[in-house]
């Protein structure tokens, strides 16, 4: 008997998610059109996620079934409803549709925990040689000699580093973009802050005391 | 209380065996007993610079297993009655080396000596690690020239990270800088890294700075520690360098070029 149980895997797998702002099925249907016009091979038998949210009061199943239909006539395949509301989720048991929690997951929490708030700082005294890794977890990073070439200095929050810098320096390694890395020699290799990084070869023209931050999504590098 | 210093650079052939030849007789000749270990298994140079290569019956490697006795190894120089040479094995490899066994032959050493010489391997793998691993001093042998400088770099990370030292959580190892086939011409005509750069890009004390010299070479192959020849220019800042890690002060020579004398330029020279 067992070797005729199913055997289950799970999937994950993108879908569109189309927000229906009126229940009125032509106003519906002439913004569908315009949309998949924009970009018609995108739409063809998609699996679509019809997002109700809007839709108040609580409408009838009926005007959602005619919203469905012209999904379908359209190319679309409605499979699930989604909404803000769970008053929604009775509509979708009702028309043998799956309900999907508005944002599965925890989207919203995302970018909280992107910039955690450091406020510890690792210090090093000696120098930071050739082939040596320095990481200050959850923490700034103060280097108080200098950082040799093939050297790196790495931080979840800024690096200031009172000698030369010669080696490499990550700043933000878990994400905070508001790190930046301070030196008072500026001869280093590679310079890094929250996942973007600039090479020597890519470095402005200058020399010195320099700082580097983050602007958009583009290293800056002020000398001093 | 004996004094464990170990002469490494990362890199090779930058004169790591010429030094500790020099400076080991450089210090028994100033009356300290010292025994000048050969840490290369495998690659066995030192008693040749030292001119004891038919005098080797038993090495470093046997007194570690216990073949031999540490007295049956050591061979005592024929210039200088307070230096002797505990020879590597050249049948072996470096993994015959193990921290037990070399901190074993090295207690039993600072009964006698005042100075221990760790003559170390290139590189930085096992057999360089266990010549600095229980220094008290390092001797950080660079050529003025740039991947010299950066692998010397590293090996100082490797003092202060892995050394026995770093490990027990006490007072670091005393970091010594020395140049050499330093060639103050070729700094002018900016061929060669100078002084100030070396020092500025390791931000360790200077030692000594020995010249280019044929000195060198003349002595390797006569198997003479070049201190000995004390006309040479190479001799004479050994002898400097020696002073210094006893803790005379002495101004560092041969650091600038020579201006040819009226003499000179006529003939040549």
């Amino acid at each position: 008997m067992e070797s005729n149980a199913l055997k289950l895997r799970s999937r994950l797998s993108p879908s569109h998610q189309i927000p229906v702002s009126s229940a009125n099925p032509e106003e519906f249907e002439q913004q569908l059109i315009s949309t998949i016009q924009k970009a018609p091979s995108l739409f063809q038998f998609a699996p679509t996620i019809l997002d109700v949210s809007s839709l108040a009061p609580i409408p009838e199943a009926s005007d959602i079934q005619a919203i469905l239909q012209i999904c379908r006539k359209n190319r679309l395949v409605p499979y699930a409803l989604t909404s803000t509301d769970t008053g929604h989720r009775n509509i979708a048991h009702i028309l043998g549709l799956a309900w999907v929690e508005f944002k599965a997951g925890n989207a919203q929490k995302a970018p909280a925990a992107q910039q955690p708030l450091i406020t510890e700082t690792k210090v090093v005294t000696t120098p930071v040689r050739s082939g040596q890794q320095i990481y200050a977890k959850d923490a700034n990073l103060l280097i108080t000699s200098q950082v040799s070439a093939g050297a790196e200095v790495i931080a979840d929050g800024s690096i200031h580093i009172l000698g030369a810098l010669r080696g490499k320096a990550i700043a933000g390694a878990q994400g905070a973009t508001h790190s930046e890395v301070i030196c008072q020699q500026m001869s280093a290799e590679l310079i890094a802050i929250s996942g973007t990084y600039l090479l020597q070869e890519d470095f402005p023209e200058g020399s010195g005391c320099a700082r580097c931050r983050l602007d958009a999504d583009h290293i800056v590098i002020d000398y001093l | 209380m004996a004094t464990i210093i170990v002469v490494t650079s990362g890199k090779g052939g930058v004169g790591k065996t010429t030094t500790s030849a020099a400076v080991s007789m450089g210090l028994a000749q100033a009356g300290h007993k010292t025994v000048v270990i050969d840490f290369d298994i495998g690659l066995r140079n030192l008693d040749i610079i030292m001119n004891c290569e038919r005098r080797v019956v038993f090495d470093f490697v046997n007194v570690i297993q216990g073949d031999a006795s540490l007295n049956q190894a050591l061979i005592k120089d024929k210039r200088c009655d307070k230096l002797f040479i505990l020879p590597a094995s050249q049948t072996r490899d470096k993994d015959a080396l193990t921290k037990d066994g070399v901190q074993q032959v090295l207690n039993q050493l600072k009964q006698d000596f005042e100075f221990i010489i760790c003559d170390s391997p290139a590189g930085i793998e096992h057999g360089a690690q266990m010549a600095l691993y229980f220094a008290d001093k390092a001797i950080v042998v660079t050529n003025p020239e740039v991947s010299s400088v950066r692998d010397s770099d590293r090996i100082l990370g490797i003092l202060q990270s892995k050394s026995y030292r770093a490990e027990n959580n006490m007072p670091p190892v005393d970091e010594h800088l020395l140049i050499t086939r330093f060639d103050p011409a070729r700094v002018i005509k900016g061929e060669m890294l100078s002084i100030a750069d070396i020092e500025d890009i390791l931000a360790v004390k200077l030692l000594g700075v020995i010249p280019e010299s044929q000195a060198v070479l003349n002595a390797s192959n006569n198997g003479t520690p070049v201190i000995l020849d004390e006309k040479s220019d190479a001799g004479q800042a050994y002898q400097d360098t020696v002073a210094r890690l006893l803790g005379d002060d002495r101004p560092h020579r041969f650091t600038e070029a020579q201006k040819k004398g009226f003499l000179q330029r006529v003939f040549g020279g």
